[in-house]
């Protein structure tokens, strides 16, 4: 009789053990990432780099900088919404990779970058911050609530707390201009943003 | 045997003791019989459908309506020439748009690896893979690879063809539903074209005004 006690004793222990450990591992230890929400404005972290987003602007159509003939603006079936920023890194000299800045929507669909426009990520350095501008191609219901995600997605094995940026644009669903022309990357003295 | 171990013929003695549980476990036995008497779970097996042109089919992670196809070699001439033995593009017209949260390259194996794919003689189509080898918007004539979530664009998508004369004046294609499934080999969810399919026969079209790429000459 004890025996067979023993045996539906260690069976639930078994299962208790594993449901504790499985929980211990989704929430308890610190990996996986970590949002730092700032404003437009404002310095933020996204280690190892740090953003700041200057101002954003929905327009219909854009025109690519750096041309002496500028080209025909280019339309979107969307919506282009550009982001002016800059960034500096707190190490050493990187470049974003191209899934790392993206436009989030509240309702989680994601933008990246868009490959229609020549404007890409740049490098920057330690402390030395590259101001410029990334187009992206939006759902046009998406204006309202957009975000810019920041997210390095720095390959560091083990527990590890990931930081990624994010930052709110406050675009005006309205305030849509018909052409918007980019700027080219510009690296800035000591202090500006 | 040493007295209170636990047997399979003590286990069946216990589940068969008393009266409730030998209902319960009738019970039990019953549920196949009821299932299968309400029309199963539903079959496994991917059915097949008749769509025509210009008809909006939700193929899981893209909503795509076919309308025509090209043959040309007066677009994207340099892409042409890369490939061994390609004679012109057959140009593939749709209207995509991406129904999930995330970009979805319409050039790339992934979500629209079967999304539509043109039915030719052996040897005629020079890719290896079934997705398309270039994506075109058909409204400027600028890259389309990238569909995004909720934005609807035109673009025409682009196989090479070793015999321009080998496509038919009516062009068959078959699109495949995808399905957000668990895959074992790589240990996460994805789409798989695993899904329904569709059989659409496509009217012959003009190569897009804004498509037209002169010849360089040098």
């Amino acid at each position: 009789m004890r025996r067979r006690w023993v045996i539906i004793a260690l069976a639930v222990l078994a299962v208790v053990v594993g449901i504790t450990s499985n929980l211990a591992d989704a929430r308890l230890l610190p990996y996986g990432p970590v949002a730092a929400t700032g404003a437009m404005g404002e310095d933020v972290s996204a280690f190892p780099y740090t953003v700041h987003v200057n101002h954003a602007q929905a327009a219909a159509s854009i025109v690519e900088a750096g041309r002496f003939e500028p080209p025909p603006p280019t339309t979107t079936d969307g919506v282009w919404v550009v982001v002016n920023l800059s960034y500096a890194t707190e190490d050493e000299v990187r470049i974003p990779g191209s899934s790392a800045l993206v436009l989030r929507a509240e309702d989680g669909r994601q933008f990246p970058v868009s490959n229609r426009s020549p404007a890409r990520p740049w490098l920057a350095g330690a402390d030395i911050w590259v101001r410029g501008d990334l187009a992206f191609e939006v759902a046009p219901d998406t204006l309202d609530g957009l975000m810019l995600v920041f997210d390095p997605e720095l390959k560091i094995y083990g527990p590890m707390p990931m930081q990624y940026a994010q930052i709110p644009l406050d675009l005006d669903p309205d305030d849509v201009v018909e052409v918007l022309d980019l700027t080219e990357t510009e690296t800035l003295p000591v202090g500006k943003r | 045997m040493e007295a209170g171990a636990i047997t399979a013929r003590t286990v069946v003695t216990v589940l068969l003791a008393t009266w409730p549980r030998r209902l319960l476990l009738g019970g039990l036995l019953l549920i196949p019989v009821i299932v299968g008497a309400l029309g199963g779970f539903g079959s496994t097996e991917p059915r097949s459908f008749e769509a025509s042109a210009g008809e909006d089919i939700d193929l899981g992670p893209l909503t795509m309506r076919p309308l025509a196809f090209f043959v040309s070699d007066e677009t994207r001439r340099s892409g042409l020439d890369y490939v061994d033995g390609a004679q012109a593009w057959l140009g593939i017209v749709v209207e995509v748009e991406n129904t999930t949260e995330s970009p979805i390259s319409l050039t790339f194996a992934g979500p629209a690896s079967d999304a539509i794919e043109p039915q030719l003689p052996q040897g005629v189509l020079l890719s290896t893979l079934s997705v398309a080898a270039e994506a075109v918007r058909v409204a400027d004539g600028t890259s389309g690879t990238a569909a995004l979530p909720g934005v609807r664009t035109q673009v025409a998508l682009l196989w090479p063809v070793s015999d321009a004369a080998a496509v038919p004046e009516v062009l068959d294609a078959v699109m495949t539903e995808s399905l957000w499934m668990f895959g074992p080999m790589s240990n996460e969810e994805r789409w798989m074209s695993l899904g329904d399919t569709w059989h659409v026969a496509l009217p012959r079209t003009e190569l897009p005004a804004t498509m037209f790429e002169p010849e360089d000459d040098l």
